[in-house]
């Protein structure tokens, strides 16, 4: 019976890495992220606009079975680029800024990776979310870019196991490190306190 | 080893010998605990086994082997090129400067007991090296991985500090193969990633002492 039983469950757990997961990845609002573009306090954004630069656009990573066949996608429930635009939204307002219709500076630019990958030891998984975008800070004026440079976000969690919530999380926590490479720019802040 | 390595280094040894009792709220005693270690992550960022946990975790997992195999080799043909030293004299170094420049007090110690005022910044290596940031082109990047932790010294606060995990990458990207050659950015690229880290670390101190 007991036999019976793991087997049942091998069999449904395989079925798993049959079936498409989607994800409902979002930069987590309250949490608060301020660093040094916060000094120059006070400007005005238009809304981002970023697009999916991404190769391969149909999948935020894959799910393969244990002999490394992929079987089936992970996606997630937003689009990568808008998920991207709405944590820089944030990530302005967190830091004393607004965004506006009549913005002083437009932000334009890719989301050039966005995976969730897993690295196998024996007794342990580690689960691995990867963001990757390039930003461009244009004077809305006169279309002149102020300032470019590549962000990454990069959230790792060693654990025995984990399914859809942990890989949310995972990448959720990917995304506010992106953040915390946007917001913690040195560079950036001393162009946008000059720009002011 | 730099100037201000050995200052770090004579700070050390002073406030090993002596009391704390000078240290205001604005001293960052600095407790690094262990070493990074090197490693190139090539082969295993051009397959990833996501859902392998599930379906079967010996056959990802010997598929894993087999791949950290292959970067081992890398980090072989890669080792001879580093400079072992940059870790602390890189990261410290930028980190004391960071601060200083913010009005606090660096002060590097080896253990954090007996210390009654000032914030502890604790900090664990992990791994630096290079990695595959962009698997269509093939092209790598420095990064360093660590945690740390910081708090005020009562016990209260110093129980409550929570470990964050920091994986910094240099925006510079390069060919495996261009690592290996006669003159080798190899140092340059992790010099400016173990900077990168410890302003990053340094900000995320000076900006959470200010909320």
């Amino acid at each position: 019976m007991k036999k019976i039983v793991i087997l049942i469950v091998i069999l449904l757990v395989q079925a798993c890495a049959f079936t498409d997961s989607t994800l409902k990845v979002a930069h987590d609002s309250e949490a608060d992220i301020t660093g040094p573009i916060s000094e120059a306090e006070g400007l005005s954004f238009l809304s981002p606009q970023l697009e999916d630069a991404r190769l391969d656009k149909a999948r935020i990573g894959w799910k393969k079975n244990g002999y490394g066949v992929n079987t089936a996608d992970i996606t997630s429930e937003e689009d990568v680029d808008v998920i991207v635009e709405n944590a820089i939204i944030d990530a302005i307002q967190d830091n004393g800024h607004s965004v506006v219709e009549n913005g002083q500076l437009k932000i334009v630019g890719t989301v050039d990776r966005f995976w969730f990958e897993t690295d196998m030891n024996f007794w342990t998984v580690e689960f691995i979310g990867d963001i990757q975008s390039t930003l461009e800070f244009v004077d809305a004026a006169s279309n002149e870019t102020v300032y470019q440079s590549t962000y990454s976000g990069n959230y790792r969690e060693k654990t025995a196991g984990g399914l859809e919530k942990t890989w949310t999380e995972v990448m959720s926590k990917a995304m506010d490190k992106l953040i915390e490479d946007i917001v913690f720019d040195e560079d950036l802040a001393e162009v946008l306190a000059d720009y002011r | 080893m730099s100037v201000k390595f050995s200052q770090f280094l004579l700070s050390a040894l002073f406030i090993l010998a002596a009391p704390y009792s000078d240290a205001g709220p604005n001293t960052v005693f600095i407790d690094v605990v262990g070493e990074g270690n090197f490693e190139v992550v090539y082969h295993r960022a051009l397959s990833n086994a996501t859902g392998a946990a599930i379906a079967g975790v010996i056959g990802a997992g010997i598929q894993s082997g087999i791949e950290k195999g292959k970067d081992s080799e890398k980090e072989d043909q890669l080792r001879p090129l580093i400079n072992r030293e940059s870790w602390k004299e890189q990261f410290l170094d930028t980190l004391n400067e960071k601060l200083v420049a913010e009005g606090y007090e660096a002060i590097w110690v080896e253990e954090t007991r007996d210390i009654g005022k000032g914030i502890v910044l604790k900090i664990y290596p992990d791994k630096f090296g290079f990695k595959m940031v962009n698997t269509s082109s093939r092209l790598v990047s420095a990064f360093i991985t660590f945690e740390a932790s910081f708090s005020g010294t009562s016990r209260n606060e110093q129980k409550a500090a929570q470990k964050e995990p920091y994986y910094i990458t240099n925006r510079n990207q390069h060919p495996f193969d261009e690592l290996l050659q006669e003159d080798s950015p190899v140092n340059a690229e992790l010099e400016a990633t173990l900077k990168k880290a410890a302003k990053r670390l340094a900000n995320k101190l000076i900006y959470s002492m200010k909320e």
